[in-house]
């Protein structure tokens, strides 16, 4: 007991500075991983992008001077955020009243709508269930025909919203798990439907969700597209007309699509005064090349496509000629302005000064982005007083992929700089029994290897490094010839020595990629050296009286060799054996590395950097230091084993001196 | 060359004994043997196909002449007492021969094997083609050398020399540190530079601060172990005889403290300054960043197949660290001039 707590109070400084340590890593990590996690966040392209579109009536019997949209709370976010006075309302591309104001969701009109907001059409025809999905029966729905799919769908009266999530997951033809963010957000006790490979699969028929996880009981099929249904209905194959609806349609119920309909649209912002040229689009930033996005003017649709000239810009041409005889023309993104910086002569553009070699030189017929950071859209010639600017749809980025503030962004982030100390401790179970002990990948079988890969390559450097210390102290002139150049040979970076030393046994038949011995040769060339010099320390650290007394007693060189200079080399060679065994772990495992040997911890370290995760990575690094440390302590165990008369080398050392 | 310098020495070469006559006989033999040696290789430079029998006679002939002649040379007694200016020449050409002929026998063995058994250049490249690769690509290799060295090396080594001597005064006086610090500094001294390599490569980039910061980490733990070392092992008496002279603790430290630590801490430099040229090349290898720096050329080359290149590399950074060693040794030489290690020679 009281062993124990002297032990406990011993190692205290240890353990406080461990937890030190540990706990610095957290600042490290958010150090250098925030700017990282920053950068990630301000990049648009990283951002999950929204789609904005014509919004049709909520229900298709309202008529009159208030006209209801929204009813889901995307829409009525959406629809609360527009500025006021600048909704506009179309049927079937034409507008029917520009500059609406919106209240509760609703559009007040100024003058009541002339005739039905929605026309329906035909009723859509149910198709039976599957068999072995009985409860897909009132789900299963077929556009009538004529109707195109796209078309809003209206139950009794009321709007059906589309809406599906694919899963985050590839089919792989095994996975059977599947993530859909977003799915453990549940209303009501609607039973969840699923898409999968273009099927409708019902809740409890074949599938179980578990907060965000989808649980198969089929693996689908290799690239076979999963996604979980999130609104009211999803098509299973729009040009069939198929459809699923989330709720069962009762049997009375009028299930119809809409023929002619008033659909709210968001006006563009900006005075419409016959001169201003410039106007925003309200939700930003917006895709700068967007093929979903279309502006009408009035009724007339722009083109937003950018025309090229029919020459190359060489820096001496000013004279260009684009295919269409009207628009904005931008040098390098930059607008140029007519009658200043070039003149017009029909389809052909003169320019003042010619443009650089090489430049972007581009029109815009109806309008161009300007500034995709705000929205903010040019058009060629100013609207006329009246005339309404409207989008029928376009692509904006909604918000950051990776969360909503930068330090979500830094724990969602897939390769962290640095690692939280808990994460290495969460993933050492994992990352340890991930394969059977029979596998090559397994850690622990690796790490067995390069220690085998380092005894063996400590075995031969100690002969070396030995018997070239007994050539060094028994010859004289040996040592002053070669000493020098055995020091040049440690300041070699032996890595580069590797690949030569890889191409050298491939040719002799080795097969480098399974073998120990670029190992044992790189480890033992490193390690030979502290040996030799520890050696020669040792074998030099002789009494001269006890020599003087071997002399005496005429003791042959060999005697005198064998029981006198060897027992005072052995502590200086088990230190420098220690070295040795430190030094000759690093050959090992770049010997590994660089001759591609997967069976090491080396090609684990160099795999896991390029592909794993970070907390992987520290781990291993863990198990290595943990293998130095074992190797010198082996050393040392071999040393009380082999020598116990002197305990340690230090002591040597000190009683040398 | 190493005759030549030897043989300045003594000009009355009329009046040289036995002795003398006979080591320069040796010197002249020794000569002779590389002659031949290089004869044959030059010869062989230009024919084709493998050598043959006449080849290897005077190749091997030539070498073990010379190393012959060397080895004799260096075991004669130096010991003349009837001729002391011979002995003392004898005992300089034993100094001066022997490390001067082992570069020649070893890069002659190397070029006469390459030539004589026709050795692919992809294989292992020959003496001649690692120079004319030196003499090419030599402005690369300045390049190279100058990020590597004094981007990486001399910059990593410098913040880790002063990191590890601040830590190092901070732990030897705080007990609490030294139990505490001290066994984990073996213990990070014990994380492979494989592993950290790719690790900094990770959280610093892969330009050459990640390399920086593994020259930094190299030189760190031995510098801190040393001086926390030679800080502490004060002789107990003179730190009393301060005490007693009423010295306060700043007069203590920069009067006895610093400079018996300062031996300790050389030592550790001259260990750190070749560990951290090998380090930052290792760490170039494992951190595939930018195409430049010794370390990646020796990588890209080696890739390649053009192992003149990779040796050409290699032995520009060798020269480099080398003249870094003599650097730390000698300013070691000038700082403790007044130490017993330095006076005693």
């Amino acid at each position: 007991m009281r062993a124990v707590v002297s032990w406990l109070r011993g190692s205290l400084p240890v353990v406080v500075v461990v937890a030190v340590l540990l706990a610095l890593m957290y600042p490290l990590a958010l150090l250098l991983g925030m700017p990282l996690a920053r950068e990630r966040m301000g990049n648009v392209s990283n951002w999950v992008r929204g789609t904005v579109e014509a919004l049709p009536v909520a229900d298709a019997t309202a008529g009159g001077e208030r006209l209801p949209f929204g009813g889901a709370p995307e829409v009525d976010e959406r629809l609360s955020s527009l500025e006021r006075g600048t909704a506009v309302l179309v049927r079937d591309g034409r507008v029917v009243a520009a500059g609406v104001d919106l209240e509760d969701g609703a559009a007040v009109l100024s003058a009541p709508l002339e005739g039905p907001a929605v026309t329906l059409g035909a009723r859509l025809e149910p198709l039976a269930a599957p068999a072995g999905s009985p409860g897909l029966a009132g789900r299963l729905h077929a556009l009538p025909a004529g109707a195109t799919a796209g078309a809003p769908l209206y139950l009794d009266g009321a709007l059906l919203r589309r809406g599906s999530v694919a899963a985050v997951e590839r089919a792989d033809g095994v996975r059977r798990e599947f993530t859909v963010p977003g799915a453990g957000r549940r209303d009501g006790d609607l039973p969840a439907v699923a898409l999968v490979a273009g099927e409708a699969v019902l809740e409890g028929e074949g599938f179980e969700l578990d907060g965000d996880t989808l649980l198969l009981d089929a693996p689908p099929a290799f690239n076979a597209p999963v996604s979980l249904v999130t609104g009211d209905y999803e098509y299973l194959d729009p040009a069939a007309g198929t459809l699923v609806v989330r709720a069962a349609v009762p049997a009375g119920a009028e299930l119809r699509v809409a023929g002619s309909h008033v659909a709210l649209v968001e006006g563009l912002v900006g005075p419409v005064d016959g001169e201003n040229r410039t106007f925003r689009l309200q939700s930003t930033p917006v895709l700068e090349t967007d093929p979903a996005r279309v502006v009408y003017l009035g009724d007339r649709p722009l083109s937003g496509a950018a025309e090229r000239p029919q020459e190359r810009v060489d820096g001496a041409r000013a004279t260009f000629t684009f295919p269409s005889d009207r628009g904005i023309v931008t040098v390098d993104g930059r607008e140029a302005v007519a009658g200043v910086d070039y003149e017009r002569d029909g389809a052909a553009v003169t320019f003042r000064t010619p443009p650089p070699r090489n430049a972007a030189l581009r029109q815009h017929p109806d309008y161009r982005v300007s500034d995709p950071a705000t929205g903010t859209v040019t058009l060629a010639e100013a609207p006329r007083p009246g005339e309404a600017l409207w989008a029928a749809s376009y692509t904006f980025y909604a918000h950051p992929a990776c969360g909503e503030t930068a330090f979500e962004c830094f724990l969602g982030m897939p390769q962290h700089p640095v690692p939280f100390p808990n994460w290495i401790a969460e993933r050492l179970v994992p990352f340890l029994t991930a394969y059977p002990l029979s596998d090559p990948r397994n850690v622990v079988r690796a790490t067995l290897y390069t220690a085998a890969g380092t005894l063996v390559s400590l075995a031969v450097g100690t002969v070396i490094g030995v018997l070239l210390a007994v050539a060094f102290v028994r010859v004289k002139p040996f040592e002053q010839a070669l000493l020098p150049w055995v020091i040049a040979s440690q300041t070699i970076p032996v890595i580069a020595l590797v690949p030569v030393l890889v191409a050298v046994l491939g040719n002799l038949g080795v097969t480098v990629q399974t073998s120990l011995v670029p190992a044992a040769i790189v480890g033992a060339y490193i390690a030979f050296f502290p040996i030799t010099v520890g050696t020669v320390t040792g074998l030099r650290s002789v009494d001269p009286l006890a020599l003087d007394l071997m002399k005496a007693y005429a003791a042959t060189p060999l005697q005198s060799f064998v029981k006198l200079r060897f027992p005072a080399a052995v502590p200086h060679l088990f230190t420098s054996l220690k070295l040795g065994a430190a030094a000759a772990l690093v050959g090992a495992l770049v010997a590994e590395v660089e001759s591609n040997n997967r069976l090491g911890l080396g090609y684990a370290i160099i795999g896991q950097v390029q592909a794993g995760d970070v907390a992987d990575v520290w781990i291993l690094l863990g198990i290595s230091a943990l293998l130095g440390i074992s190797l010198v302590a082996l050393v040392g165990l071999l040393q009380r084993l082999l020598a116990p008369w002197q305990r340690t080398g230090l002591a040597a050392d000190q009683g040398g001196r | 060359m190493a005759a030549g310098g030897a043989l300045r020495v003594p000009a009355r070469t009329g009046g040289l004994s036995r002795a003398g006559r006979r080591a320069l006989g040796l010197v002249a033999l020794t000569a002779l043997g590389v002659a031949v040696a290089f004869t044959a290789v030059a010869l062989q430079r230009g024919q084709p196909g493998a050598a043959g029998t006449p080849y290897w006679a005077a190749l091997l002939g030539g070498l073990l002449l010379a190393v012959l002649a060397a080895a004799r040379l260096s075991l004669a007694s130096a010991d003349a007492p009837e001729d002391p200016a011979g002995g003392a020449l004898v005992s300089r050409l034993q100094r001066v021969l022997p490390v001067a002929t082992v570069p020649f026998v070893l890069l002659l063995t190397w070029e006469g094997l390459v030539l004589g058994f026709r050795v692919p250049p992809g294989i292992f490249p020959s003496v001649a083609s690692i120079g004319q690769a030196l003499v090419r690509s030599w402005p690369v290799l300045v390049a190279d050398a100058y990020l590597t060295f004094v981007r990486e090396v001399l910059l990593g080594f410098a913040v880790g020399l002063l990191l590890g001597f601040v830590a190092g005064t901070l732990i030897a006086f705080s007990a609490f540190l030294r139990r505490g610090f001290l066994p984990l500094a073996t213990a990070f001294g014990a994380v492979p530079i494989v592993g950290l390599a790719p690790v900094l490569g990770r959280a610093l980039g892969v330009d050459w601060e990640s390399k920086a910061a593994v020259g930094v980490i190299v030189t760190f733990f031995p510098v801190v172990l040393n001086t926390v070392q030679g800080l502490t092992s004060v002789e107990p008496l003179k730190l009393e005889l301060l005490r007693s002279y009423a010295a306060k603790p700043l007069q203590g430290f920069l009067a006895l403290r610093l400079p018996n630590a300062l031996p300790y801490v050389f030592t550790s430099l001259k260990v750190a300054i070749v560990l951290t040229v090998v380090s930052v090349i290792v760490a170039e290898f494992l951190i595939p960043g930018p195409p430049s720096g010794l370390g990646q050329r020796i990588s890209l080359s080696a890739h390649r197949g053009q192992f003149d290149v990779v040796f050409a590399a290699i032995f520009v950074s060798s020269v480099l660290s080398m003249l870094l060693y003599w650097t730390v040794q000698l300013l070691e030489r000038w700082l403790l001039a007044w130490h017993p290690s330095a006076r005693g020679g």
